[in-house]
């Protein structure tokens, strides 16, 4: 075993010392403007990563054509993993366990072990089990999935579950905000199909920058049910749609660059946020919100800002930096803009203020 | 009273919004609580190691109330912040 993080803390391992030799063996990525490095012990196991990553925007780069040093280091590793901690710290996660320190975390996922090292040290150590990948079809890329959402935060690149569009005329974007099932993605699937730009329907990284805070596509793709294309009238963009979701039967990949070019925007500074709320009111409405409310409702969104406690005074700074950035509103949507999507970007022109000015 | 009595606990990160209002998140917990304008104005002064006659000096300067007010207030919120586990005695 070359290198065992223990759990307390103390590690084997250098802050910002990475032992990189030269070998076929390491691939680099941009996202976000930020270089991650991915360290695997053989090219299957990094073809695996790669395979993962090409359905987000994790772009190969190397480090010439980058001029930037990686922000992190993601090491994965096929021998046995350190042991988990004995201490019943931490928390249930989606097939696994979260062990939680001061400054790092060890995930154990579907039998594989994550160690996100403390922040000084940015990297990441994956252990695959052989047994993942027959606990069920997505074991394996929820392993990956969790280490890269680690992998972000400690660069400073926070996932956020929202959709994302942008008027011609605005240069600031609209959030669409809310748990599974709010309509979001009708939505903005609605909003795409009536001309404004897309970014993304529900996957996206915030990061602090000179201009504010950005949104940054981090999912290349749509994710839809029949019903749900068909009501959006996505169904005519046929070679939009791609194959359904694995793990996922009832879901299909639908690719809105394919099926509106020139209308995606990879990054974008947000103006407003809409929480919708499907409602059973007779007429949709939007109703302000103040900074207090809309804070405590993506803080609600985001787990990790809490979860992760090295991470969490800067993931929540973004949070409030974005309160800041933007009006935020509830949406309360009713039958009638679903049975009459062209009537949404009236109603938000009249009722919503998309903040232009960094505040 | 040389001093509030109270400090913020490490594990509390605090934001502050434009109008004045702010957010508490209590790592440990998880919980998040939202402040209102006074009650932030009294957690800056807590961050800052002001003593109690400052806070309940600087609630006086912005809002229109009473001395009888002002520390009702103040003493009101210093014991809720202690019943929610959120600041510690000071040393």
């Amino acid at each position: 075993m070359p290198e065992v993080l223990s759990v307390d803390g103390s590690a084997a391992l250098d802050p910002g010392r990475w032992d990189l030799p030269a070998s076929d063996f390491v691939r680099y990525y941009l996202v976000a403007d930020r270089i991650f490095c991915f360290k695997g012990v053989d090219e299957p196991v990094l073809n695996l990563v790669h395979e993962f990553l090409r359905g987000y925007f994790f772009k190969p780069t190397n480090l010439s054509e980058a001029g930037a040093p990686p922000a992190h280091l993601i090491q994965l590793h096929k021998t046995i993993p350190p042991a988990l901690p004995a201490s019943d710290s931490g928390f249930e996660i989606e097939d696994g366990h979260c062990y939680t320190s001061d400054d790092q975390i060890v995930l154990e996922v579907n039998g594989s072990t994550i160690v996100v090292g403390p922040p000084e040290f940015n990297r990441t150590d994956v252990w695959l089990s052989q047994g993942t990948p027959v606990r069920h079809p997505l074991a394996l890329n929820n392993v990956i999935l969790y280490a890269v959402q680690a992998a972000l935060r400690r660069a400073g690149l926070y996932q956020f579950h929202a959709g994302c569009v942008l008027s011609d005329n605005d240069q600031r974007a609209i959030l669409l905000v809310g748990d599974s099932g709010c309509g979001k993605s009708t939505l903005t699937a609605t909003l795409v199909r009536g001309g404004w730009n897309f970014v993304s329907d529900d996957n996206l990284v915030l990061c602090d920058s000179a201009s504010g805070i950005e949104a940054w596509a981090l999912r290349r793709y749509f994710t839809f049910d029949e019903a749900t294309l068909n009501a959006c009238d996505l169904m005519t963009f046929k070679e939009s749609i791609g194959g359904r979701v694995p793990g996922k039967t009832e879901k299909f990949r639908f690719y809105a660059p394919v099926a509106f070019p020139g209308k995606f925007v990879e990054t974008c500074l947000p103006g407003a946020i809409l929480f919708p709320s499907i409602s059973s009111e007779p007429r949709s409405r939007i109703e302000p919100l103040t900074q207090g409310d809309a804070l405590a409702r993506l803080i609600r969104q985001c787990p990790w800002a809490t979860c992760d406690a090295a991470a969490a005074p800067l993931h929540l700074q973004v949070l409030s930096k974005l309160a800041r950035q933007t009006r935020s509103y509830t949406l309360f949507a009713s039958r009638d803009i679903f049975e009459n999507p062209a009537s949404i970007p009236g109603l938000i022109a009249q009722q919503v203020e998309i903040l232009s000015n960094p505040q | 009273m040389t001093n509030s009595g109270f400090v913020p606990l490490e594990h509390i990160v605090a934001t502050q919004l434009d109008d004045g209002d702010g957010v508490l998140v209590d790592l440990n917990t998880k919980q998040y609580y939202q402040l209102n304008e006074t009650a932030m104005l009294i957690w800056r002064a807590l961050e800052n190691g002001h003593p109690f006659e400052q806070i309940v000096a600087e609630i006086m300067r912005v809002y229109t109330v009473d001395d009888d007010h002002a520390v009702t207030s103040a003493a009101r919120l210093l014991k809720e912040f202690q019943k929610r586990k959120l600041v510690r005695l000071a040393e």
